[in-house]
């Protein structure tokens, strides 16, 4: 008697819907962060300050209405920026926390080039064939690691801002209100953990072709 | 799987081992044996035609279809 191997297979419509979703989320997550990073570079180099609290620190002054949603990123950034440079926060916890962006840069540098690779390496083919069910994984744990990463610094992020009580409500910046990021990275995790589970499929089903 | 492959029976019909078979094809052992036990999930053709060469049969003759009752 032959043995039942093959669980019920995930429907491809449904593996690719849920890729589509994830990449739109993280895509919005990057620019996000490249905004977050362009504006924070221009208020500096203007030396853009307002007072929050009696403290200086450098944003866009009103830019919270003129620019809607980019300058509220701009804001938050600036919020974290406060809490790290010029409240009483360790230099461990400061540099533990450039550490881990710049870990989270790496992670999503290394799965957009799994996937640039993913998407390159299968000539015609489509890309979710069992030859790719490697590439897949990697991605998968690769974004995995990503969005872990990414959302333990925003945890952590708002955890300085309710310990060091910076409501900051003259630019906007609540840390009890609904994150979106939050939701778009849970999308982006559902994704990668997909891509996780489907690419040891493909692996599996490239074992056993012969 | 309705797919049934029928390796085995060629093999005593030709008085062949899966290992003989392996050197003459030049396929690794543990894959005819995954062949043979009926475990592949896929065949690619350029196999079948080394097999039905080494063989001297048809692909009629290692396959062969049957449906499943629940």
């Amino acid at each position: 008697m032959t043995p039942r191997l093959a669980r019920r297979p995930v429907p491809l419509i449904a593996i690719e819907a849920l890729v589509a979703i994830g990449l739109v989320g993280g895509w919005l997550v990057v620019g996000n962060v490249v905004g977050n990073i362009v504006l924070s570079l221009f208020t500096q180099h203007h030396s853009l300050t307002i007072p929050v609290h009696g403290l200086p620190y450098t944003t866009i002054a009103d830019g919270h209405h003129s620019l809607g949603a980019v300058a509220d990123a701009s804001a938050r950034l600036a919020v974290k920026a406060a809490e790290l440079r010029l409240f009483d926060v360790a230099p461990v916890t400061f540099f533990g926390m450039r550490l881990l962006e710049a870990l989270t840069w790496v992670t999503s540098l290394m799965a957009l080039h799994l996937l640039v690779r993913f998407l390159r390496s299968t000539r015609g083919e489509h890309p979710f064939s069992p030859r790719n069910g490697r590439r897949c994984t990697a991605m998968g744990w690769w974004l995995l690691a990503s969005f872990g990463l990414h959302a333990t610094f925003e945890l952590l992020s708002v955890q300085f801002a309710k310990a060091t009580d910076i409501h900051a409500a003259a630019i906007g910046f609540d840390p009890n209100r609904f994150d979106w990021t939050t939701l778009l990275l849970a999308c982006c995790a559902l994704t990668a953990g997909t891509l996780v589970r489907y690419g040891a499929e493909l692996e599996q089903e490239q074992a056993l072709t012969v | 799987m309705p797919i049934r492959v029928h390796l085995d029976v060629m093999l005593a019909k030709r008085d062949l081992t899966l290992t003989a078979l392996s050197q003459r094809i030049g396929l690794t052992l543990a894959n005819l044996s995954v062949l043979k036990n009926g475990h592949a999930r896929a065949l690619r053709f350029s196999t079948l035609e080394a097999i039905c060469e080494a063989l001297q049969c048809q692909p009629g003759d290692l396959l062969e279809y049957e449906p499943e009752h629940d």
